[in-house]
């Protein structure tokens, strides 16, 4: 049974790289609604405010890069799970990196909140990969 | 008269009643690595700071660790005498284990070995890494080149072939690749900063004359207003003061609260063994948390869209300081402007 994709969230500075994904999902019909952010602070603001509509199995899925000036991906999983409970339908984390660091590999691999790590850009092969692992 | 203990095969220490050394024999000074003047009229403490000469009312022998200029510890069996000459009392140290002896000097020779080896090693090491950034560079320069050129011509001759989305594309290209080029040159540089054969007596204040020259436009439409003071002449690697210089200053004009003019003010203290350099800015200053991050290669605080840079500066200008066997660190709070503080030493 494929759960709704509801809303996905993107979260990189470099404005090429998100635009180049939300073309892609775009393109394969991911998602209803896709919305970039270009630094931590601005998608902790909208998360915070967030009410997605509730459907049934509705996700929120977030692709999250680490490396960022500022607050950093790790920094924001952080304080994401102080926002996290007000957020009322599931919730699916991916770090997209531009590396492939065991350091960084280990350090997703134990923390709770990340579904998976991912090697940026993605593509279409990835989102059916990650659709079929995750999303159903 | 004490020239007589030269005749004495053993390492001679003579030390007074108030516990100074008189004189230390000539086999005294070579197997203590020591100059006998450096150490006549001193405690005997100041050679030998475990002796404890209470212990030596009851005991003739004694053992005691030895550590000499480079930070090699030895131990020696000592064995003490005293007696009384013309009513004064003199006690002798004579430095008593000669199979010790030969044993601590092949052991201290192959401590030495062992050093110069890893020295050797260590400037192996720091030659292969200049020349693989080096070579890497070189060999990553030249696609992005290509990259560069064509998606320029791209942008060029087929704009009107290219549709809005297509323009953006070749947007993308273009600045992801001049991004790259800055970002291996700035590499580059910070692998070539490295001391070389000649310091130079510089007159800092000409230096800083220079620095202002270059960045006359930026000064001039920031309406930036740099004070100095206090400027000495000093002995440095004259090509990097400028480059720090520079970095320094274009940083406290480029980070600046908006509508308001940056003004900057540069002093210097003599110190002891340094010179202190002080840079004070009324910008945006740096959050205590980050004051150490931002010294990082490629570290950036702000988004490319607020304030253009790529995180090379300040980790030049460590390196920098690092050639100068100085320090360099920020006082700033967030908000009320920063202050870059950093040591230039006497000893380079």
């Amino acid at each position: 049974m494929i759960q709704k994709v509801t809303s996905i969230v993107l979260i990189d500075d470099d404005l090429a790289m998100n635009y180049l994904h939300k073309r892609l999902f775009s393109k394969l019909q991911f998602g209803e609604t896709i919305v970039p952010f270009y630094n931590c602070n601005d998608a902790l603001k909208e998360l915070k405010n967030l009410n997605p509509l509730i459907i049934d199995n509705s996700i929120l899925v977030i692709f999250l890069d680490i490396n960022m000036p500022g607050m950093d991906g790790w920094s924001f999983l952080e304080e994401f799970k102080t926002i996290q409970t007000s957020i009322k339908c599931q919730i699916k984390i991916f770090i997209l990196s531009s590396s492939i660091n065991p350091e960084d590999i280990k350090k997703a691999k134990q923390n709770n909140f990340i579904t998976d790590y991912l090697i940026k850009p993605l593509n279409e092969e990835d989102v059916n990969s990650i659709t079929e692992k995750y999303l159903q | 008269m004490l020239h007589f203990f030269d005749t004495i095969p053993l390492p001679t220490i003579v030390v007074n009643s108030e516990n100074s050394i008189v004189f230390i024999n000539k086999v005294g000074s070579q197997f203590l690595e020591i100059s006998a003047n450096d150490f006549t009229s001193k405690p005997i403490y100041l050679l030998l700071p475990e002796l404890e000469l209470r212990i030596l009312i009851n005991k003739k022998s004694f053992e005691t660790t030895y550590t000499n200029s480079i930070g090699f510890k030895q131990s020696l069996v000592i064995q003490y005498d005293s007696c009384v000459v013309q009513e004064e009392e003199y006690k002798f140290f004579y430095i008593n284990d000669l199979n010790k002896f030969e044993n601590t000097t092949k052991s201290k020779q192959t401590f030495l070995l062992e050093i110069q080896k890893q020295n050797n090693e260590l400037l192996s090491q720091n030659k292969q890494l200049e020349q693989f950034a080096y070579i890497a560079s070189h060999d990553l320069q030249e696609p992005l080149l290509s990259l560069i050129s064509y998606s320029k011509l791209l942008e060029e001759e087929y704009e009107e072939k290219l549709d809005a989305e297509g323009k953006l594309f070749v947007q993308f290209i273009n600045k992801s690749a001049i991004r790259m080029r800055s970002l291996i040159s700035g590499l580059m540089q910070y692998a070539r900063i490295n001391k070389t054969e000649n310091l130079t007596k510089t007159d800092l204040k000409f230096l800083l004359h220079e620095v202002q020259e270059d960045l006359t436009s930026m000064i001039n439409k920031n309406g930036a207003i740099i004070t100095i003071e206090n400027l000495p002449t000093i002995y440095c690697y004259p090509i990097y003061i400028r480059l720090l210089f520079q970095n320094l200053i274009s940083n406290a004009i480029k980070f600046t609260k908006k509508d308001v003019s940056p003004t900057i003010h540069i002093n210097c203290l003599e110190r002891d063994t340094d010179w202190l350099f002080q840079i004070k800015d009324n910008g945006i200053g740096i959050n205590t948390k980050n004051s150490e991050q931002i010294f990082m290669i490629f570290k950036r605080l702000h988004s490319e869209q607020d304030y253009v840079g790529h995180g090379i500066g300040l980790a030049h200008c460590k390196k920098i300081i690092a050639i100068h066997n100085g320090e360099i660190w920020v006082d700033s709070i967030e908000g009320e402007g920063s202050m870059f503080n950093f040591t230039i030493s006497k000893e380079i």
